[in-house]
């Protein structure tokens, strides 16, 4: 007999992998300054600058902060085993964007460009050892949406507080909107400033997938399947630390693509924690590189920013999960 | 196959759990631990299967089974806690198949001896026509024989079971107690069980705990007696006899 769900999912992963190769040459070809790379604007020298220097690096960031939400959400609900956990919710960005706040504060973003990901990757694992401190032990629904929410406030609260304090309302400002998340007037250099700090962090999901998977049936069947839910838990948290550090460090706070993502895909993998993984990553690539297009296809005023967006979808979508785990199913 | 624990004791920061104890268990039958609540039968257990820290040695077979090497002890041992249950709605197969974790390298699809085995353990609980059922939408004694499944596709040599037939209604009580006697055949079955007409039914051997530590070791007419029941769980029995067996009802408390 062919064990169904058990088998990985080639469809499904095909389709992802053909839908981020759909929008990828799209959003390459998309912009304000025309409809695509030439067509008669501008000369050949133009053309190849805005397609290296503006368009290049926004796709690239777009596919590596969008996989790395996807990833790591989908890594957190599978630790905690709770479809509601996701990097933004549970104050894991916040924090991010706390530690990097601080280090804009300091002044030191521009004399140090390093420093920027690296205040933000602390303030990721700080909000995560928080968190799992407060509530994850026990993975019990309420009590992690409570400890986020307070972890949130808080960072949230320091935030403001060195907001507040900016020696400049035009270093407020610079600060205010980065936070608001954007992939917008990136370049090659934030790729390369990320890359260090996302491929560890993704390597270290991925060593623990299996734990991930055995974590299903509870703590101490896990250990019994010869599974650390120690080493498992450490393995999560430093990499979703690393990874949605990195990411809010170069688009600031991306929120709800961790919650989505996962949420809509993990029927199709047979709720394996583990091969919800893969998936999660391009989808998340998929659905942030679309609506940065999006974006840039609507006319006029000032552009929208991406975490903006991705908040005004995904909040209600947040809402829905939320209704429908009191009346108890929440898969 | 021979399970030896020499001097394992567990110790939680507020109170001694399991006082250092030593027990020699062979393969082929159901040995059933039984004791009143706080007795120490889930931590002695635990505590065998590795899953709280403790003092002590567990062999089998003259191999020791440390923490060192979890794969194989994971290989060698398998547990069932007392209401397990699915973080996520999987389908039957796939919950079944998270026994076979450690058999499986990294990476690695299910082999031919994975499938086997899953397929194997779906037989022996009888749960094959729910193969493609999500768990969420089983009653409480399919999903129980789900979990038992999971805890046979190890295939392990030596299976613990937290009570298995708790919350179950009679009929399921003796069919997972006969599950768990059919693959003491050929491995060791610990049950920690608190039903002791089932227990002296099912166990070739019981174990009983008072207050952290073994009290009384043997064939179960000769364990659970009048003189030890009044002693230990403060309760009047009504012993009987049904088929050859011992029936063993718990009457009235004593004070």
């Amino acid at each position: 007999m062919k064990s169904s769900a058990a088998s990985f999912n080639w469809p499904l992963h095909a389709a992802l992998v053909a839908a981020l190769l759909f929008v990828i040459p799209l959003a390459l070809l998309t912009g304000r300054s025309s409809a695509g790379p030439t067509f008669g604007f501008g000369g050949p020298d133009l053309a190849a600058a805005i397609l290296f220097e503006i368009r290049l690096p926004r796709v690239l960031l777009g596919l590596l902060v969008g996989g790395t939400l996807g990833l790591c959400g989908a890594a957190l609900q599978g630790l905690l085993r709770n479809p509601l956990a996701e990097p933004g919710l549970l104050g894991v960005s916040s924090g991010a964007a706390f530690g990097a706040v601080l280090v804009f504060y300091f002044g030191l973003a521009a004399a140090q460009s390093l420093l920027l990901p690296l205040g933000a990757v602390a303030g990721s694992l700080a909000a995560l050892a928080t968190l799992y401190a407060l509530a994850g032990r026990r993975g019990d629904f309420l009590g992690i949406i409570l400890a986020g929410i307070a972890i949130n406030a808080f960072a949230a609260a320091l935030t403001s507080l060195a907001l507040n304090f900016a020696p400049s309302p035009y270093a407020a400002l610079e600060i205010l909107f980065w936070m608001l998340g954007s992939l917008a007037d990136r370049s090659l250099a934030h790729v390369w400033l990320v890359l260090p700090l996302m491929i560890p962090g993704w390597a270290m999901i991925v060593l623990a997938a299996r734990g991930l998977d055995a974590l299903t049936l509870g703590e101490d069947t896990a250990q019994s399947l010869g599974f650390s839910p120690k080493t498992t838990q450490w393995l999560v948290i430093g990499g979703t630390a690393l990874a949605v550090g990195a990411a809010v460090a170069v688009a600031g706070v991306v929120g709800f693509v961790g919650l989505v993502v996962p949420h809509l895909l993990r029927s199709a993998v047979g709720y394996h924690a583990s091969r919800l993984l893969g998936p999660s990553f391009l989808a998340g690539a998929v659905l942030t590189l679309s609506a940065d297009l999006a974006i840039r296809l609507m006319p006029s005023g000032p552009e929208l920013k991406l975490g903006v967006v991705t908040a005004l979808l995904g909040a209600p979508f947040f809402l829905r999960l939320v209704l429908r785990s009191r009346r108890g199913s929440l898969a | 196959m021979k399970l030896a624990i020499d001097a394992v004791a567990v110790n939680y920061t507020q109170r001694i759990a399991v006082r250092p104890t030593s027990l020699e268990l062979d393969s082929g039958r159901v040995v059933a631990l039984v004791g009143p609540n706080g007795a120490g039968k889930s931590s002695l257990l635990k505590a065998i299967a590795g899953l709280v820290p403790r003092t002590g040695t567990v062999a089998c077979d003259d191999a020791r089974l440390d923490a060192g090497d979890a794969r194989r002890r994971a290989r060698t041992m398998a547990y069932l806690p007392q209401s397990p249950f699915a973080h996520w709605p999987m389908k039957v197969r796939d919950l079944v198949a998270l026994g076979r974790l450690p058999h499986r390298a990294f990476g690695a699809g299910p082999s031919p001896a994975d499938r086997d085995a899953i397929e194997w353990a779906m037989r022996e609980t009888k749960v094959e026509t729910l193969a493609d059922r999500a768990v969420d939408e089983l009653s409480g004694g399919e999903h129980a024989r789900v979990q038992l499944a999971r805890a046979f596709a190890v295939r392990a040599p030596i299976l613990l079971v937290d009570e298995p037939v708790a919350q179950l209604d009679p009929y399921h009580q003796l069919e997972i107690m006969r599950a768990l006697a059919d693959y003491a055949h050929d491995a060791l079955v610990i049950a920690v069980m608190h039903d002791l007409t089932l227990a002296a039914r099912f166990a070739a051997r019981i174990v009983l705990m008072h207050d952290g530590a073994v009290v009384a070791d043997g064939a179960p007419e000769r364990v659970l007696d009048d003189k030890t029941l009044r002693r230990y769980y403060r309760v009047e029995p009504f012993l009987g006899r049904n088929d050859g067996q011992p029936l063993i009802v718990p009457w009235r408390t004593l004070d």
